[in-house]
């Protein structure tokens, strides 16, 4: 399988503090990747470094088959992104905000109505569709938010700390949808500090000061580690950690 | 291209919905003029005057008269000795002083040349030469009236050379026509660069600038998107401004409206383009908020609304050739009040364009989708 | 008599009902949860007990003293620590504490004996800029804050969120530690798995709640049969069981599907067949007990229903 994403020696400094150091890895298209860490551990960096919002130090690195050098713009084309905050806007109805990254990303106006209406029908929001963003739940807001990042049918979708906050069974809900993108062939790399999330990925990996210290699947890690849970895992490699100052 | 009507039509949706802004938006320009002109009257009316009569002839009588009788002054003080009335002047309950001397009837009789002392609070220094002028010019038409009323021309009256005063282009020295325009400019810079600065920092705040910088959206669309939507609401205000100004005040415009708005959208580009850089450089609104202030204050303060430009110190006025309110303030005036063409403002409009040119470059440039 | 009273406490915001008809005890030196997600209104019962907002109905009490009536005396006693960090970016840890402790009359040697445990983790940063502090930090020193007076009862609102694990490990060990001191808390919390540390706990949903007992009693009051089910295609997996004519629930729990039966007639080797029909490799399939997260989400489901 090709691989979606490949870094080598991936570094970034923020003058003399290193937030990534090193990290070389690769994720395949179709896996659901789960990249853990504590916060202030360098994920969210090395993150926005593979969405081309971050300009890396040194090393390497491809996303979709593309240079994060040199070919930024060909990356953005070709992932989705939904960050920590959701970033929808609170004053546009759905169907506006629908309507607008579908226009950002060059969908022609058929395939906006077109996606329109599957994502109403998915997400169960028909009748919402012309409520203001601000008026929805926490939750919906939430899966609104993923889809409008898969709008474009990008080979990568990105996300940042998704899953606030919310019910067991709204969250079970979120990462059903992520299943079932996956499932379609879509790379889904995601940041989390929800160990339990973890368990849903294909294979994680865990970030301790900048550096990658475990990456295989879940079950492995546990198996390695001698751990029923990946909290466990993560409690057993942070614990000496110097972001725990 | 379908991006940055996406964009535009993004902004546009997002202040109708904005209750606060769209208010501030219709309420500022019409609640600014009409304070600020009203209020901030320096027109010279109901002057108050002090006079001291120690010859208390007919004469005498018939100046202080003829003061009173014109509406720029009023006589609050009739002192019976020079000390009292300056103690008035000192005091503040009168702001101009008249002292007819001991013998003035007498003295004119004998054409002994009398001197009528006129003493003026200069704390207000426009004030107080405008009510010196004032008082002068009455007394000076008085003396000229008398000389022929008494002498019934057969007296000779030396030929003087009459210094009339017109003021071209505001007649009658008309303070709203003076402030006017230049109020409009102020309006629109504040509203202008106001709704900028804080919109990108907004965006930023609430995290959706992210969002947006991992799209194929390039800056230049990003800016556009920007620049049009709140051009669009300079103009109205402009619209609005002006609506007051013509039918509240009844200012006649002498020159192009055509022009105007022309000249107005240049200006737009540029202030707006500087709300934006300030954008750029603040983290959050409240920050934008007190660099946006300063920038503010100062291109108001030394623009020329309220004090002439002409007559500031050099590095003031150095400070004005990069100034664009500077500009406006002169080309508003220029238009409105002396019906400039295009030709005749040529070089105010290309110092905005290259003001605006310029700003938007760096804005563009530094408005970095990655860090 | 118990230290928190709360009876048919009730919130309105508009046309919003945030809290319907709260009815809660809580004994002194409990450590008690309340455990829900975000909206589900645990925040806006902490603003009334700590006296910060006013219910629209109903009544409660703090160690006898009314929240409308007897607020000043509720404030003296009570310590709050609010879901956002609250305390001054700009100044100082060693600041903040003092700055604390002397609002409430006092100073931090006063009651350093209660702070200590916890203090010391932080103590190497006490001339540290409480905002440059990580998520972590910035707990245990909000925890420190709220403890410096001698509170008699401790409020903690989602005092864990976005905490690293280690963190939210240790602090919850600090809070066992403190319970032993007599003092009673009240902890909010969304983590399932700390719901089991407290003593007692309180399921809301959406203003409502749902249950409340010890999260042993919680448990044993799951009333399904439950399984534990893995094969090779974890999502089709779901699909299939949701398909099934005796699911009554399932969910996905990490790489396996936490299946609810009907009824007990169902076996694991009927469950079994249904699933290497449709083509399931490496079916396994467990008995298991159900966990807090389990009974939230079957009562979340029953009131649903």
């Amino acid at each position: 399988m090709e691989a979606s994403i490949k870094t080598e020696n991936l570094t970034k400094c923020f003058g003399s503090f290193t937030a990534v150091n090193n990290i070389t890895f690769k994720v395949d298209k179709g896996e659901i990747f789960g990249f853990l860490g504590a916060n202030g551990a360098g994920k969210t960096t090395a993150m926005r470094m593979l969405c081309g919002l971050l300009h890396p130090t040194s090393g390497k690195a491809s996303v979709a088959g593309f240079d994060v050098f040199t070919q930024r713009e060909q990356i953005k084309k070709n992932i989705g992104y939904m960050s920590q905050k959701f970033s929808l806007y609170e004053d546009l109805t759905i169907k506006e905000n629908i309507n607008f990254f579908g226009t950002i990303y060059g969908l022609s106006n058929t395939k906006i109505k077109e996606k329109t209406e599957q994502l109403l029908i998915r997400l169960n929001l028909m009748e919402e569709a012309n409520s203001l963003v601000a008026s929805l739940p926490l939750g919906w807001k939430q899966k609104l938010s993923f889809s409008l990042a898969l709008i474009h049918d990008p080979k990568i979708v990105f996300l940042d700390e998704p899953t606030g906050g919310v019910d067991p069974i709204t969250r079970r809900q979120f990462w059903e949808l992520i299943y079932e993108t996956a499932d379609s062939g879509t790379t889904v790399f995601v940041t989390t500090h929800y160990m339990d999330e973890a368990e849903y990925c294909n294979r994680v990996s865990i970030m301790v000061d900048g550096k990658i210290e475990a990456i295989d699947t879940p079950d492995n890690l546990k198996k390695l580690f001698d751990a029923s849970t990946m909290d466990e895992v993560f409690y057993l490699l942070a614990r000496g950690a110097s972001t725990q100052e | 291209m379908r991006t940055i009507r996406a964009l535009i039509q993004k902004e546009f949706k997002q202040i109708f919905r904005n209750k606060i802004i769209l208010r501030l938006i219709i309420m500022l320009p019409v609640v600014q003029l009409i304070i600020l002109i009203y209020a901030a009257n320096n027109d010279i009316k109901n002057i108050s005057m002090g006079v001291v009569d120690l010859d208390r002839s007919s004469t005498s009588q018939k100046i202080i008269s003829k003061l009173q009788a014109s509406s720029y002054f009023i006589l609050n003080d009739f002192s019976t000795s020079k000390k009292q009335g300056i103690r008035m002047l000192e005091k503040g309950k009168t702001d101009i002083l008249i002292e007819i001397p001991h013998s003035f009837e007498k003295d004119i009789y004998n054409n002994e040349h009398p001197r009528v002392a006129i003493t003026v609070n200069a704390i207000n220094s426009t004030v107080a030469i405008l009510a010196a002028s004032y008082a002068g010019n009455i007394l000076g038409g008085f003396a000229a009236e008398y000389a022929f009323s008494v002498t019934q021309g057969k007296i000779e009256v030396p030929k003087q050379i009459n210094v009339t005063n017109s003021n071209w282009f505001n007649p009658l020295l008309d303070y709203k026509s003076l402030m006017l325009p230049g109020v409009l400019a102020i309006l629109i810079t504040i509203m202008g660069i106001l709704l900028s600065a804080l919109n990108i920092v907004r965006e930023k705040e609430m995290g959706t600038i992210e969002q947006l910088n991992v799209t194929p959206v390039t800056k230049l669309q990003f800016i556009i998107g920007k620049l049009f939507p709140f051009m669009v609401v300079g103009l109205f205000q402009l619209t609005l401004g002006l609506c007051v100004a013509v039918f509240l005040y009844n200012l006649e415009i002498q020159g192009s409206i055509v022009l105007l708005y022309g000249v107005v959208t240049v200006y737009l580009f540029s202030v707006l383009g500087i709300g934006f850089l300030i954008s750029t450089i603040s983290d959050n609104q409240v920050q934008a908020m007190f660099v946006m202030l300063f920038f503010m204050i100062i291109f108001i303060l030394l623009s020329g609304l309220f004090t002439s430009a002409d007559s500031m110190p050099v590095w003031a006025q150095g400070i004005n050739t990069i100034n664009p309110t500077y500009y406006l303030v002169d080309i508003i005036r220029l238009v409105v009040l002396k019906g400039s063409t295009l030709f005749d403002i040529r070089k105010q409009m290309t110092a905005i364009l290259i003001i605006g040119l310029v700003v938007n470059a760096v804005v563009i440039q530094s408005y970095k989708k990655v860090v | 008599m118990n230290t928190i009273e709360i009876k048919k406490i009730s919130k309105v915001f508009g046309s919003k009902t945030a809290l319907n008809n709260i009815n809660m005890s809580i004994k002194q030196g409990e450590l008690f949860g309340l455990i829900g997600a975000d909206g589900a209104g645990k925040s806006t019962l902490f603003d009334i007990l700590v006296t910060l907002s006013a219910a629209t109905s109903g009544s409660a009490s703090v160690h006898g003293f009314d929240v409308e009536k007897d607020a000043k005396n509720i404030r003296r006693i009570v310590g709050y620590m609010p879901g956002r960090f609250s305390l001054y970016q700009d100044l100082t840890v060693y600041e903040n504490l003092n700055f604390f402790a002397s609002i409430f009359g006092g100073t931090i040697e006063d009651n350093y004996h209660l702070i200590k445990d916890i203090y010391e983790h932080i103590a190497p940063f006490k001339e540290r800029p409480a905002g440059k502090l990580s998520g972590g930090m910035k707990q245990k020193l909000a925890l420190c804050c709220a403890l410096v007076h001698q509170p008699k009862v401790l409020f903690l609102d989602e005092p864990t969120t976005g905490v690293d694990p280690v963190s939210r490990k240790e602090f919850w060990g600090m809070l066992k530690r403190l319970q032993e001191k007599g003092i009673t808390i009240l902890v909010s919390t969304p983590y399932m798995d700390e719901a089991v540390l407290c003593e007692r706990i309180a399921l809301i949903q959406e203003g409502e709640i749902m249950a409340i007992d010890t999260p042993v009693a919680i448990i044993k009051s799951f009333t399904h049969p439950l399984y534990s089910v893995k094969s090779k295609k974890l999502y089709q997996l779901l699909k299939d069981l949701r398909n099934f004519k005796e699911t009554y629930s399932c969910y996905a729990f990490g790489q396996t599907v936490h299946l609810a039966l009907k009824n007990q007639d169902t076996t694991a080797i009927i469950i079994q067949d249904y699933l290497h029909g449709l083509g399931h490799e490496n079916i396994e399939i467990k008995s298991i007990d159900a966990g807090i997260e389990d009974c939230f989400m079957e009562l979340m489901k029953k009131t649903a229903e």
